[in-house]
């Protein structure tokens, strides 16, 4: 069978560039291979189109296209890429550009030359890779394509000498770890310079994690995805369970059944801090949004160009596109917002008339059985506490009344249905409230001492304003599920999770191994990736360097680097030192240093008889001296029985020249 | 100063009465001449290779006339066979039986000229006589007599009618000379004068046999240091490392280049051998070993010897 396919194949010749065209093109795959997730599909088709054509040239001996069709095959995977991205700049179309020309590429490579530029491709790749994902696991990839590349680099450049690859391999380790000290010393000491020039490019696609606004499933559909959101490194005492609520967007409209932010400006209201204070950093996974996750409520933090809005939701200048640390001081315990303008009390007791209807007869007829806010309040959490509610993450579809279906026919909700019907409780009576979603919880890394919040800890709450207390946080889920708030979400949702990632959760082990492998995630990031300029200052001066303006950064490293060459220099100037230092030609090195002086240079392939000749004839007065030097050096250097007495002579000689 | 040459300065005398015998003949190529020399006293073989008529033939008869050796001469045609070369078995009818007369190959100086013309068979007859020192006819060994000195001359290959030797085969010439043309003075000295072949006959010899024995074993005398040993070794060393030839030089090129300097450092009277005598040899001992890669400009065995030379630095 496999003969016949083989047969079949018709191959006419083995082609004589054969091995250097599969190293090369294993090597540009090699750095295709991790742009896959975010190149437009058609992109690898293209390159596949290529490579398969490729292989059909050569098993035929066949021609390539000409340059006609070439340049026309091009400028179609140009336009392409203009038509997907609307530009040929930046990373994403930059890359996709680059990763097809590295396809097409392979129709007109011919020669060392060309093999040379698509490895430089792969190279280039390779690199544009870390501009997309930083992680640890990527790394030993990288390098060892990054070795497979340079080894077949140094193959199509052996000069004939026909290298093996695994020789290839082993010297380019070689040179590798030889350059693995100055990449060291480079990556302490070159300057971090702030601002946007330095930083990743940032890049269009999907957002991750909350959006700016919450529909009902919109929240469950998050608790579903193990991804990380953020990580948190208390510095000190950590908040307990109940309090760690992460706050991040804080939602005021309502259209019956989504909630959006609001599109006015609010007064501003000063947070006044009645408990103990929260110091930590936190490691925001990139996001694509400008919202920043912070323990309720933030006091202070270190973030250049970031706002607060009134509201208390902080925000980055820029989206969140790569992995961003901050410091942060928040209180659990506070007095907020007690003065409320007119603006935000319309704003916060808004509802849309026609929407909702028996929810807005049951808010009415609770409050005038309660009497006032607080009663209210808290009948409205036994209600949602001793009815038949149940806390799910796949509740039933909600109609257009989303709120009136959810109260009086499904029962059944996530967190985002009981912020969200709490909230409508609230303003149907004139109670100024507003929903807040953001992370609730977060699961403790004691081998790394820090808090992992993934997107499963989203979170939506309540907050309502009363005369006297300003803005109070208020969560409904605590009252119907209240062992969410208090274990966090895997342990309110065991029944609904997935067999296997339950095992997952049971088995000690398991759980150890997963989070030793994630505080080594966080060590990577925390201070490989985030060694930024004050991760440096930081370790500067515990190596005894305090000033590290960049100014004596860049000066200390070239410093570094001279000495570094220096050392080089000695060493290299050692080992390649006669070994044994013949005085005989130490004089007649001298005695060459002398007449270079008179103009009189030795070429490197004229010898002492010669050139003493010549240098006789060039001084006339010094020809006998010359002569005699001549005659010692020759009989010294080349002669037989040369005595002490001759060298001393010659030592003589060369000294009074 | 006592270097082991200064011990006999009597054949040492009679060599340099022979130079000066020899310019006589053979007008402006005195270095062609020592060369000659001194590869007859590196007791390696030598090719001449140049053009016809200047003189390749008168130079090889001189050299058997000063030295006073018995002398053949062999003229290399396309016809030519082995059994031309060596000699033949031939019965007697006296005895009934074969007797082996010798060949011109039987002499201590064999001018094979225009070694080029004959056919490969006839040619490596005679190579291998030059290698063994002997040579085989019916299952019977002839050694040759000693000293055995084979002048080969040829035509540049470019000429029509030639059988150019293969690389293996030029191998076995310790040197390969060319004359050139003479300059102004000498030729018409040349032309102005008497007859040369017939001078060549009023010459007589200069050497004996017997201090041409002592000089060829003193060229092996000639004391060489470790620092020459170097130049030898890094000159050997660039030819095989450089992409300008299709081989470098094998270690038997290597042992010929340092006979040949110690041969030339003897007729010098150098101490022991200095870089400047293996540079004397240099273009005539690997000019024709080395053969350049299709790409370089070195087209000319003397631009081979002084592209070398250049590039190796003295140590």
């Amino acid at each position: 069978m496999q003969l016949t396919v083989l047969r079949s194949l018709q191959i006419k010749y083995w082609p004589a560039n054969a091995r250097e065209l599969v190293l090369t093109t294993s090597v540009v795959l090699l750095a295709l291979l991790p742009h896959l997730p975010h190149l437009p599909f058609w992109i690898p088709l293209i390159i596949v189109a290529s490579l398969l054509w490729r292989i059909t040239i050569e098993l035929h001996a066949a021609a390539l296209p000409n340059k006609w069709l070439r340049n026309g095959i091009a400028v179609i995977a140009m336009s392409s890429v203009l038509r997907t991205f609307h530009t040929l700049n930046g990373l994403e179309a930059g890359t996709a550009l680059l990763s097809i020309m590295a396809g097409i590429k392979l129709l007109e490579t011919r020669d060392h030359r060309d093999y040379t530029i698509l490895i430089f491709i792969a190279y280039f790749l390779l690199f544009a890779e870390l501009l997309y994902d930083q992680s640890m696991w990527m790394l030993p990839y990288l390098l060892a394509s990054t070795l497979f590349s340079t080894a077949t680099l140094m193959r199509l450049h052996d000069g004939g000498s026909h290298i093996t690859y695994r020789d290839a391999l082993k010297r380019c380790t070689q040179m590798a770890l030889q350059a693995a000290p100055l990449a060291l010393l480079l990556f302490i000491f070159f300057p971090r310079l702030q601002g946007q020039f330095w930083a990743l490019p940032s890049r269009g696609g999907a957002t991750s994690g909350l959006s700016d606004e919450m529909s009902p499933g919109d929240v469950s559909q998050l608790s579903l995805s193990d991804d990380i959101a953020f990580r948190v490194e208390f510095n000190g005492e950590l908040p307990p369970m109940n309090q760690r609520y992460w706050r991040a967007v804080v939602l005021h409209e309502f259209d019956g059944r989504t909630w959006r932010r609001a599109r006015m400006g609010l007064g501003i209201g000063a947070v006044q801090k009645i408990g103990p204070m929260f110091e930590y950093r936190l490691l925001l996974e990139p996001s694509n949004q400008r919202w920043i996750p912070v323990l309720d409520v933030p006091l202070q933090w270190q973030l250049p160009n970031s706002i607060i809005l009134p509201d208390l939701q902080l925000l980055a200048a820029q989206p969140l596109s790569q992995l961003t640390s901050v410091t942060v001081q928040s209180t659990t315990q506070y007095r907020y917002g007690l003065q409320l303008s007119n603006t935000a009390r319309r704003l916060d007791t808004q509802l849309p008339v026609t929407a909702n209807p028996r929810t807005h007869e049951l808010a009415q007829r609770m409050y005038a059985q309660a009497g006032d806010d607080v009663t209210y309040i808290n009948s409205v959490l036994r209600m949602f506490n001793h009815e038949t509610f149940s806390y799910t993450l796949e509740p039933a579809k909600l109609g257009t009344n989303a709120v009136d279906d959810f109260l009086f026919n499904t029962h059944a909700g996530f967190c985002e249905h009981y912020a969200s019907a709490f909230t409508v409780l609230m303003r149907a009576v004139g109670i100024p409230a507003r929903v807040v979603t953001g992370y609730q919880g977060g699961e403790y890394n004691s081998l790394g001492h820090y808090l992992i919040v993934r997107q499963a800890d989203a979170h939506a709450w309540s907050e309502v304003w009363l005369a006297d207390q300003g803005w109070v946080r208020i969560d409904p889920t605590a009252a119907i599920a209240p062992e969410r708030v208090n274990d966090g979400s895997q342990a309110a949702l065991s029944g609904n999770e997935p067999l296997a990632r339950r095992y997952l959760h049971q088995f000690a082990w398991i759980n150890s191994a997963r989070l030793g492998w994630d505080a080594l995630n966080t060590f990577w990031k925390k201070h490989i990736v985030q060694f930024d300029s004050s991760e440096q200052q930081s370790l500067l001066s515990k190596l005894g360097i305090d000033s590290s303006d960049w100014r004596d950064l860049g000066l200390s490293l070239v410093i570094a680097f001279v000495l570094f060459f220096f050392g080089m220099l000695l060493y290299l100037t050692w080992k390649f030192k006669p070994r044994r230092v013949d005085p005989v030609v130490k004089l007649y090195e001298q005695l060459q240093h002398k007449l270079k002086k008179q103009q009189i240079v030795r070429a490197v392939h004229e010898g002492p008889n010669d050139y003493l000749k010549r240098a006789a004839i060039a001084q006339p007065s010094r020809a006998t001296q010359l002569k005699e030097i001549r005659d010692a050096y020759v009989a010294l250097r080349y002669g037989l029985n040369a005595d002490a007495q001759t060298m001393q002579r010659l030592r003589q000689l060369v000294k009074e020249f | 100063m006592n270097a082991p040459i200064q011990q006999d300065t009597s054949s040492l005398n009679a060599l340099h009465t022979t130079i000066v015998q020899l310019n006589k003949v053979i007008l402006g190529k005195d270095t062609q001449i020592r060369l000659s020399l001194a590869c007859l006293l590196a007791r390696g073989h030598l090719l001449i290779e140049d053009v016809p008529g200047v003189g390749k033939t008168t130079l090889a008869q001189s050299l058997a006339h000063t030295l006073g050796l018995s002398y053949h001469r062999i003229q290399f045609t396309s016809d030519l066979l082995p059994a031309d070369v060596i000699g033949v078995s031939i019965f007697d009818r006296n005895d009934s039986s074969f007797h082996f007369h010798k060949g011109p190959i039987f002499a201590q100086l064999v001018l094979a000229d225009e070694v080029n013309r004959a056919s490969p068979k006839a040619q490596s007859a005679l190579l291998e006589a030059m290698e063994e020192h002997q040579v085989t006819a019916d299952a019977h060994t002839y050694v040759l007599p000693a000293p055995f000195f084979v002048i080969a001359t040829q035509n540049p290959t470019y000429q029509i009618g030639t059988y150019p030797l293969p690389e293996s085969q030029l191998d076995r010439f310790l040197m390969r000379i060319e004359l050139g043309y003479p300059d102004a003075t000498h030729e018409r000295q040349l032309l102005s004068g008497q007859d040369r072949r017939e001078f060549l006959h009023t010459l007589g010899a200069t050497l004996t046999l017997q201090q041409l024995l002592t000089l060829q074993n003193q060229v092996q005398q000639v004391h060489v240091s470790p620092a020459l040993l170097d130049y030898i070794q890094a000159l050997v060393r660039y030819t095989r490392s450089s992409t300008k030839f299709v081989a470098g030089l094998s270690p038997r090129a290597a042992l010929a280049l340092l006979r040949a300097a110690q041969s030339w450092a003897l007729m010098q009277g150098h101490i022991g051998v200095l870089p400047e005598d293996v540079q004397a040899v240099l273009t005539a001992v690997i000019g024709h070993r080395l053969v350049p890669a299709n790409d370089t400009a070195l087209n000319k065995p003397t631009d081979i010897g002084h592209y070398v030379l250049k590039s190796v630095a003295v140590p």
